[in-house]
């Protein structure tokens, strides 16, 4: 009884890996870097761990999650609660909606689809702040905070490939 | 025995409606407290101020090492252009010494016309020093997170200073975080004058990084590197603290770069004009504010020595270097920033 419950344990542990790695790489995406004119087109590290969860195991990134991550971004960046809910969620129910074109296919697509995604997020959260502040927000930087975001998924995917083989084994067939 | 059953299928399906529909109802969720966040503030300020203060330890303990790494790259950049630098610091240092000769010369005059107008100088103020622990200026909000709070007498609408002149205002306080609202954010408005002409205007951010100079007068008389001040109308910000130069004059819109390097600030000086915080973290300054590199020197040493839960403490430093007039300083109540 007890193992079972050991067992347990241990797969609650694991299966709340990606939810935990995902808010780890919000905070570390808001720390200081005192890089002049790096703040505005800072990369989007949570969607890059979104996607890699959503693309592989979506099971273990349920919708309230993306909920939760996105609500903890509006509380690190200061910006009205519920902004980056609705981009992640929007986001997210889009790309697990293309999950059969996505997962399995080789890493260049994969990578291809992740820039589409982060392209649609960012436009998505120009359109929310823009709403919100009743103000057209600039969209220069926009640009360059796609292509950083794009340009860092092989380092964060690499990352997460690990905890996919070590943390996360795949369901034993029971 | 048959009633459970049926609970149960009743369970299951309500379930699988939530499930089904969990998309619809998390959106109409943040919409929600987007609306809420319009209508009541303070419940959402609650929540968000619980959760910022348990992420600062958190955030510091990764901010070090960030800090750290960035410190060295930056020694490296330096290293590399050390010989340019060198000629520019003493040029620089030749201009500077001219500039102390008649600050001087301004002191001494200042004095004796204050002694003989009996001239009631303006009150004290305090102020601590904190780290920038979390870069919020992204594409769409430009703020900092700070590592100190209500615990050390911050409060809302507090004045935030870097090395330079003016960096923002406190939005945000939990107990041991703080959140600057920084002078490029849409949201900022900061009365100001020309040093030079004595116009007055509005600094407003636009999340770009140079803000706008609005209500300028059309005859103004306005040239490219006017320096700007506060002019303390509206009471939110004492006057003559610097806040930028005039960057770009077009047809209807004049450019502004702010003095401070908004997006390089590790250690901020919070100043409390208004005396209304007791707290035994700020320290009360009789001079006036004092800026140029011994003040961001100071802060960083300070910030070396810090007492207690984060909080840094600063020491007052006179308003020009030079023995001669930090005793006068010490002995003569000061004026706000520049001489009037």
């Amino acid at each position: 009884m007890s193992t079972s419950l050991l067992t347990r344990v241990d797969q609650g542990v694991r299966n709340a890996v990606p939810s935990l790695v995902t808010c780890l790489f919000l905070v570390i995406s808001v720390v200081p870097l005192r890089i002049p004119l790096f703040g505005p087109v800072s990369p989007l590290l949570a969607l890059a761990c979104l996607y890699y969860w959503g693309v592989h195991r979506p099971d273990l990134m349920p919708l309230l999650v993306v909920f939760m991550v996105g609500i903890l971004h509006d509380i690190l960046i200061g910006a009205t609660l519920g902004a980056h809910a609705v981009v992640y969620l929007v986001s997210y129910w889009l790309l697990v909606s293309q999950r059969r074109f996505l997962s399995g296919r080789n890493y260049l697509i994969l990578w291809w689809g992740f820039l589409l995604t982060a392209m649609i997020a960012v436009a998505l959260e120009w359109l929310v702040f823009s709403t919100l502040e009743q103000h057209l927000m600039p969209v220069e930087p926009l640009f360059f905070r796609v292509l950083l975001t794009a340009a860092l998924f092989p380092l964060v995917g690499w990352i997460m490939i690990q905890l996919h083989r070590f943390v996360v084994p795949q369901p034993r067939l029971a | 025995m048959r009633k459970q059953p049926r609970s149960m299928v009743r369970l299951m399906a309500l379930r699988g409606i939530v499930q089904r529909f969990s998309l619809v109802i998390l959106l109409l969720a943040a919409f929600g407290l987007m609306m809420l966040a319009k209508i009541d503030t303070v419940l959402i300020d609650t929540v968000r101020n619980r959760v910022t203060d348990l992420l600062t330890p958190f955030m510091e303990l990764i901010a070090e090492p960030a800090s750290t790494i960035a410190g060295v790259v930056e020694d490296a950049q330096e290293l590399t252009d050390l010989r340019a630098e060198n000629a520019y610091l003493r040029q620089e240092n030749r201009t500077l010494r001219q500039f102390q000769e008649i600050a001087y010369r301004l002191e001494a005059e200042n004095i004796s016309l204050r002694s003989l107008m009996n001239y009631r100088p303006d009150r004290p103020h305090a102020f601590l020093t904190a780290r920038v622990v979390a870069d919020n200026s992204g594409a769409f909000v430009r703020s900092l997170g700070l590592n100190v709070g209500a615990n050390n007498g911050v409060a809302s609408g507090q004045t935030v200073l870097g090395s330079r002149g003016l960096a923002g205002r406190i939005v945000q306080v939990g107990d041991r975080s703080s959140r600057v609202l920084l002078l490029t954010d849409l949201n900022m408005r900061v009365p100001v004058m020309l040093e030079r002409s004595r116009e007055r205007a509005i600094v407003a951010g636009d999340n770009t990084a140079f803000p706008r100079l609005l209500y300028l007068e059309d005859e103004a008389d306005v040239a490219v590197g006017d320096r700007l001040v506060t002019s303390g109308h509206g009471g939110m910000y004492p006057s003559g603290l610097p806040v930028g130069n005039v960057v770009s004059i077009e047809e209807n819109e004049v450019r502004v770069r702010p003095i401070e390097e908004l997006d390089r600030l590790e250690l901020v000086r919070i100043v409390d004009f208004d005396q209304g915080s007791d707290a035994a973290q700020f320290i009360t300054s009789l001079g006036a504010v004092s800026f140029g590199a011994g003040g961001g020197a100071a802060a960083g040493s300070a910030a070396g020595s810090a007492t207690g839960s984060g909080a840094r403490e600063a020491t007052p430093e006179p308003l020009l270097p030079g023995a001669p007039l930090a005793d006068t300083v010490a002995q003569t109540p000061q004026p706000a920033a520049t001489a009037q």
